[in-house]
């Protein structure tokens, strides 16, 4: 865990290390990376502010509440709806009742980018209900073959015997996605 | 529309399950090992990683953050996709990984799962859409960097080089909506005063 906290931290080595230093592994858990949240901290500011580690470490724990704050809100909002998952929307209007309604439009343009990432790369696959394609075609296609083969059933089927597979794959299957979508998007091109 | 919605829910129910997953997994092995068996399951099941792809696409958002995994998969995948080399292929997937991390690097600032721990720390709602953790890693990010401009600003009103403990504290004391802070970060009569505390607690802490 300390490894991946460092790889987060990106180039910033040093105050990753002060940063798990200090702080038990458990207690670690609770706080971003106080890397992260320094390099943001400096992107808002002028480029001769400085930052003392206190400040930093204070944000890190402000940081946790604020977050805390607005799921604690969204949750008690879904509970008294009967409802057992906390959405995006939820947390939009969680932070308009709690005083942070001028988050709300810069976050609805992240959110509905983010929902058209995710209807893209699921967009591209429906149509393509081709044959199945053998498994050397499948390779030599590369990553597009999880566009050009089998329809909308045989993706679930094979997504929940995924989950039975070991959690390292779940990286992997990532990194195909972006290559994927590359592919696929090239293909339509031409 | 329609359509597409109800199989995005089913996918984002699939990823929490998995979350779930990985986060044990990680307190039980150390990170080298989890590098080293994820290399072996890239070459053992290369199949199944095209097949899957499609339907786990907002695993990628979650993958860039993980840098070195990324680059490796990516790496392999995108040799693969090649098929042809046309010029040098190690040049060629160099920048695939660039773009890839660049790209997701400038939407996701905190480690996903990081987060979602966080979120459920205190409350009973099991259940968080993948979109909702996304929703609250941006939403951080602005509160850090206004919340930083306020401190910053008071930190000139004070003629001080550094921002420090008590300019945070003094934007919690004077903005109403950062009330709920008012426990974390309690506001110092005097900076002496502050100073004494921060020492205490220095002493606590040795």
């Amino acid at each position: 865990m300390g490894d991946s906290d460092r790889d987060s931290g990106g180039g910033q080595n040093g105050n990753n290390q002060n940063g798990q230093s200090s702080l038990s592994p458990r207690e670690q858990d609770r706080f971003l990376p106080i890397a992260n949240v320094s390099r943001i901290m400096k992107k808002a500011l002028p480029a001769n502010a400085k930052i003392s580690k206190d400040a930093k470490e204070t944000m890190q724990e402000c940081v946790s509440e604020f977050i805390s704050f607005v799921t604690g809100e969204a949750s008690d909002k879904c509970q008294k709806e009967k409802r057992k998952t906390i959405n995006g929307d939820d947390l939009l209007w969680a932070m308009t009742t709690l005083g942070f309604e001028d988050y709300v439009e810069p976050l609805k343009v992240y959110l509905q980018r983010f929902r058209e990432i995710e209807g893209e790369r699921t967009g591209l696959g429906r149509p393509q209900t081709g044959g199945e394609v053998g498994e050397h075609q499948r390779d030599a296609v590369g990553d597009g073959g999880g566009f050009y083969g089998g329809g909308g059933g045989m993706q679930y089927h094979q997504h929940h015997q995924f989950l039975h597979q070991q959690n390292h794959m779940y990286g992997a299957t990532g990194g195909g996605s972006d290559s994927g979508g590359g592919a696929a998007s090239g293909r339509t091109r031409t | 529309m329609v359509s597409s919605k109800k199989p995005k829910e089913k996918k984002a129910r699939s990823d929490v399950v998995v979350n779930k997953a990985s986060g044990r997994s990680k307190r039980s092995s150390g990170s080298r090992t989890k590098k080293t068996s994820n290399k072996v399951n890239i070459v053992k099941k290369k199949p199944e990683i095209y097949e899957i792809s499609e339907s786990s696409s907002s695993d990628s958002v979650e993958e860039a953050i993980r840098g070195d995994e990324a680059k490796k998969s990516n790496g392999v995948v995108s040799k693969r996709g090649n098929g042809k080399s046309v010029g040098i292929p190690t040049k060629t997937s160099k920048n695939r990984e660039e773009d890839d991390g660049g790209a997701e690097d400038a939407k996701i600032k905190f480690p996903m799962n990081r987060i979602r721990r966080i979120m459920r720390s205190d409350n009973s709602a099991p259940q968080i859409m993948q979109d909702a953790v996304f929703l609250v890693n941006k939403a951080t990010e602005m509160f850090i960097e206004r919340f930083s401009e306020e401190a910053y600003d008071s930190s000139v009103k004070d003629k001080k080089k550094f921002i420090h403990y008590k300019h945070l504290s003094s934007v919690v004391s004077n903005d109403q909506r950062y009330e709920f802070l008012a426990d974390s970060v309690p506001e110092k009569l005097k900076a002496e005063a502050a100073l004494e505390e921060w020492e205490r607690g220095m002493t606590d802490a040795g």
